[in-house]
């Protein structure tokens, strides 16, 4: 698995290179002895281009796994990205801080802690509500900062 | 007439130091999130703070992240840093046979003196280094910075190539936004949020809080840990405390010149002076067996080092290390530029620094004697716990900083290419080292050429550019040597 990931990245990243180069190319020149706004750009392009390139063929050559990534791993993965733009999102859409952060935070913990008995369950909630308590203190009350 | 304004200042920074070592040493103390992440979760409060403020609350946290690591070290026989791993070889024995809390009283002293020292070096030398470096050229910047990120690139990882890469990318997200000689727009994609390149504090909260919680999902999420905090006074008497004098002079001295160097850091100093420390020593045959030097000596030195690594950076402008580099965001974010013309410019805010810094390490000790019981029962705390709450206070400060969503979105995107990047073993300090670096870098560069008209020979002109040209030059032969020789022994 690492195999196939690291190679997919090698290739994104020369794609990336790839792509700063060209887009280099078409800012202005510089004069006066200067290099221009798009040397610096270029040359770091073509040294991730030339970088991975090197990796990719060093890992076709030689290379080890040294992880395998398990479905119940990925499974955990996924659900942390989709709760955290699920979070974001309603924040964004909503415009109530607050309010998001004590809905993620009690998901999150209800999710992830596996005893889901009614103690537990009323301990994610009161530690949802401490933690929202503390960053209105934090940042309203101490910082000034407006959410909503 | 004295002059106290300077005392009252220091009053009021005290509950921002406070703040940041209490985060330090609780984040030290975890084993897994360390001082990086504490740093990035403090980083965005900065925006309401003064200069000075914020930068002793983020040097708290590296102060405190250096003591907290032996916390668990000792009491959970886990280190929460790397650089406390030294610390278990007699921390753990001595733990077992007289009380942790003795343990954790020379992990303190040695912490406290260690950065005590640290302080003193920096407080002489940075000024006399940052007169001799106003002499210094664009070119000689250019090369200096360039050395820092060549030997950051050969140490960081294994992989030199993924180490490569990695400062490459760091580099171009430095060029991101409109160029400040040309007034061009560079590799924004037409997106007017990325005009004045991307949002730091959302490429920190990214790279390192956001990807470590990824890291942490996959991970043991419902482990509690255990463990045992009886016996946890960490006081010592006074023939104990002169009983490591020599092994605590060591370790800061191996601290603050390993720290002085690039890229090098708390980890290698901490493991060279306990082998310094067992070498000079005449119980040699005591340490691994709960031997207080082998305590001292360690922990020394991982405080020593914050003052060492401060040395360049506040000198000459150049950070050496990702937790240097994270505070250089605080400077930038407060419009000060540090190198050789703040010294001379704003002595008043340095002394506020070097002040700040020693009282620091002064109420680290303090706060390490009447709260490591209560640090010692936070390694307690399930990670289902904290990894929702670090994402949802670093998210917030992301959003403090720039009151833009575009930056909150960024940082999810980062945090995921960043955990993709970690599994596959690039060193992601790598990067954020190479982003703070890229402006000086590139703009010592153009400059120089512009002054020489184009003439390429200025940057092998003067005998400190040469001897930089050449270090550079012996470090990356040294690397490329070390991977053909460990290909040879791969291959056979």
């Amino acid at each position: 698995m690492q195999k196939a990931l690291d190679n997919l990245l090698f290739v994104a990243f020369g794609v990336l290179g790839s792509a700063i180069v060209v887009t280099a190319q078409e800012m202005p020149e510089g004069f006066f002895g200067d290099i221009g706004a798009g040397a610096f750009p270029a040359f770091l392009g073509f040294g991730l281009l030339t970088s991975s390139v090197i990796g990719l063929t060093r890992n076709t050559i030689n290379s080890s796994s040294s992880f395998q990534f398990k479905r119940a791993q990925l499974c955990a993965w996924i659900t942390m990205v989709l709760l955290i733009s699920s979070f974001i999102a309603t924040w964004q859409l909503t415009g109530r801080f607050l309010l998001s952060l004590t809905g993620f935070l009690l998901l999150a913990f209800t999710i992830y802690r596996t005893d889901r008995s009614p103690n537990n369950l009323v301990l994610n909630l009161l530690v949802s509500l401490c933690l929202t308590a503390g960053a209105y203190w934090l940042f309203t009350l101490t910082l000034g900062v407006q959410f909503d | 007439m004295i002059d106290f304004s300077f005392a009252q200042e220091l009053i009021q920074h005290l509950p921002f130091i406070g703040l940041g070592l209490f985060v330090g040493i609780f984040f030290g103390a975890l084993p897994g999130l360390g001082m990086i992440v504490g740093i990035t979760l403090l980083l965005p409060l900065s925006y309401n703070m003064d200069a000075a403020g914020a930068i002793l609350m983020l040097l708290a946290v590296y102060q405190g992240a250096e003591y907290g690591g032996s916390i668990s070290a000792i009491v959970l026989k886990i280190p929460g840093t790397a650089m406390a791993a030294p610390v278990m070889l007699d921390g753990v024995p001595m733990a077992e046979s007289k009380s942790p809390g003795k343990a954790l009283g020379y992990s303190l002293y040695g912490s406290t003196l260690g950065g005590l020292f640290g302080a003193a070096v920096l407080i002489l030398l940075a000024e006399p280094i940052a007169k001799a470096a106003i002499a210094l050229t664009d070119a000689d910047i250019f090369l200096l910075a360039l050395l820092g990120l060549v030997t950051m690139s050969s140490l960081a990882s294994d992989d030199f190539v993924k180490s490569v890469i990695a400062v490459l990318l760091g580099l171009i997200a430095g060029t991101i936004g409109i160029d400040a000689m040309s007034g061009t727009s560079r590799l924004t994609m037409g997106l007017p949020d990325l005009f004045d390149g991307p949002n730091l504090v959302s490429v920190v909260v990214g790279l390192f809080a956001i990807s470590e919680v990824l890291k942490m999902s996959i991970g043991q999420m419902n482990q509690i840990r255990q463990i045992d905090a009886k016996d946890m006074n960490t006081s010592l008497s006074l023939k104990e405390i002169l009983g490591v004098w020599k092994a605590t002079l060591i370790g800061s001295g191996v601290g603050v010149a390993t720290g002085v160097l690039p890229g090098v850091g708390s980890t290698v100093s901490s493991w060279l002076a306990y082998a310094a420390a067992k070498r000079l020593s005449r119980h040699r045959k005591r340490f691994g067996t709960g031997e207080p030097s082998g305590i001292a000596a360690p922990d020394a030195a991982n405080n020593s080092t914050v003052g060492g690594a401060l040395l360049p950076f506040l000198a000459l402008g150049i950070p050496g290390s990702a937790s240097i580099a994270i505070i250089a965001g605080a400077f930038i974010i407060h419009g000060v530029q540090p190198g050789p013309q703040l010294m001379r410019n704003n002595p008043e805010f340095i002394q506020q620094l070097f002040m700040g810094f020693v009282a620091t390490t002064m109420c680290m000790f303090v706060m390490g004697r009447l709260l490591t019981t209560l640090f010692a029962r936070a390694l307690t705390i399930p990670n289902a716990f904290l990894a929702p709450a670090i994402t949802a206070f670093s998210l917030s400060g992301v959003y403090i900083s720039s009151g833009n969503f575009f930056d909150v979105w960024l940082a999810l995107a980062l945090g995921v290419a960043a955990f993709a990047m970690r599994i596959l073993g690039y060193p992601v300090a790598n990067f954020i080292l190479a982003l703070i670096l890229a402006p000086v870098i590139e703009k010592s560069f153009r400059r120089a050429l512009v002054i020489a008209e184009g003439d390429y020979q200025v940057f092998i002109s003067s005998p400190f550019s040469i001897t930089m040209f050449g270090l550079a030059a012996v470090i990356m032969t040294a690397t490329i040597f070390k991977i053909a020789i460990r290909s040879n022994e791969d291959g056979s």
